[in-house]
């Protein structure tokens, strides 16, 4: 993985997770695992609402709907959403106090890859940034989406052992700063899908989220 | 085309954020040897106007703000160098540095308040993301700017607004600029506490506080 260049390396991993490989050990639950698969449907309204466009519908033959048309033709072959978890025992975690009480601990991140957002800073050097201002708002749909559904199956995954799920937390909201992005991607292998941390916490791929959901018991 | 049709039809371009339309109508400006400062203050800046009354008011979002930026930015493409070899310039609102602070790679947010400005009659100089502190101070310093604005998008990166202040103090130019901070972390409070001169909490208000804020440098 070293030797390839960054942007090639969300090429590079496919084939790989559809074996669905990497696991630590065999469990119920896997603690580390690589998930692809998703299907990710953009909803206009939800991406209108994300670029400010709050109480309106999309009103034909103007720039934003020819923007909109052309996001929607380019945006599918810009993604390739993936995802990584890891399921961490109680006495793993860093001791941070959103961690109380948990009885597991499952970190995950996942992307919809460098390659959207690429196209996106083309528009904006192109200076044509509306088509980069809806591209970007699918993009982060797209992410929004693909987080919800590893939520969805890490909840689904923890009723079946049993316990209740919290509901998902990122570094940086709630009482979880930023910083603890470091501890996060210290215990979850996310440069499997080739998302890296910058020294000032930030995800590359940008459009690329990570999050937590606390078990406990039922 | 008569003067005042001309006018019109332009300020209709830049309210519907026609792209074509605004450089067609540039286009048979100069043809026609038209005042081209005249087609500019009266006809395309009481466009732009126009939108950010709308703006205000709650009829346009960001993205007619942005179609109509576009717009007058094509027609100004036309009309600047036109107006140069007579050696007449438009009337510049005030002088910008602009860019998203060193350790952010964050760019579309700022590349919006960019465009904005830019046609809003503001001279911009778009220092781009992952700016070096230093030297939105040593290009502040060759352009004579009246304002730097410091976009952040990271708990982590905003601190870097602070910094700059303070760097600005220790260099005892700190009078010369006014200061303008926004992102998404970034508050009004923020803002006070670091001791900038203005807040913007989103692109458009960007470009009213930048006005107020060059008003009072005067």
């Amino acid at each position: 993985m070293g030797s390839i260049p960054f942007h090639r390396r969300i090429y590079e991993y496919p084939a790989g997770i559809r074996k669905n490989v990497f696991r630590q050990k065999k469990a119920n639950m896997p603690r580390i695992k690589v998930i692809s698969g998703f299907d990710i449907k953009i909803d206009r309204k939800k991406v209108l609402y994300r670029i400010g466009y709050k109480s309106k519908d999309l009103q034909k033959k103007t720039p934003l709907f020819e923007s909109f048309e052309y996001a929607d033709r380019r945006f599918p072959s810009l993604i390739y959403p993936a995802a990584v978890t890891s399921l961490l025992e109680a006495h793993e975690t860093n001791g941070h106090p959103i961690f109380t009480d948990a009885k597991k601990v499952a970190l995950c991140v996942c992307t919809i890859g460098p390659n959207l957002e690429s196209a996106v800073e083309t528009h904006v050097k192109n200076n044509e940034l509306l088509y980069s201002l809806v591209l970007d708002g699918f993009g982060s749909e797209a992410v929004e989406t693909l987080a919800r559904q590893c939520a969805a199956k890490i909840s689904k995954e923890a009723e079946s052992l049993g316990y209740r799920s919290s509901k998902r937390f990122s570094p940086g909201y709630k009482k979880w700063p930023l910083e603890q992005q470091a501890f996060v991607f210290e215990k979850v292998p996310a440069n499997r899908i080739g998302v890296h941390l910058t020294p000032r916490f930030m995800m590359i791929p940008r459009k690329s989220i990570s999050f937590r959901i606390n078990f406990y018991d039922s | 085309m008569d003067r005042d049709t001309l006018l019109e039809n332009m300020k209709t371009a830049v309210i519907e954020g026609n792209k074509q339309q605004a450089e067609e109508l540039a286009r048979k400006a100069v043809e026609q040897k038209e005042d081209l400062l005249d087609m500019i203050e009266n006809g395309f800046v009481p466009g732009i106007q126009k939108v950010g009354d709308m703006w205000e008011k709650g009829d346009y979002f960001l993205p007619e703000l942005i179609a109509s930026a576009e717009a007058m930015k094509a027609a100004m493409n036309i009309l600047q160098p036109e107006m140069e070899k007579i050696g007449v310039k438009a009337r510049s609102t005030g002088r910008v540095v602009i860019g998203t602070v060193e350790g952010d790679i964050h760019d579309i947010g700022k590349s919006l308040v960019s465009s904005l400005l830019s046609a809003n009659g503001f001279d911009v100089i778009d220092l781009g993301a992952d700016v070096k502190l230093t030297l939105f101070i040593e290009k502040a310093e060759e352009v004579k700017a009246d304002l730097i604005c410091l976009s952040s998008l990271l708990t982590t990166t905003m601190l870097g607004q602070k910094r700059l202040l303070n760097m600005l103090s220790e260099k005892n130019i700190r009078d010369k600029y006014k200061i303008l901070v926004g992102g998404a972390p970034v508050t009004r409070q923020w803002s006070e506490n670091i001791g900038a001169d203005g807040y913007a909490e989103n692109a458009m208000s960007a470009v009213v506080e930048a006005k107020k804020l060059v008003d009072r440098k005067g």
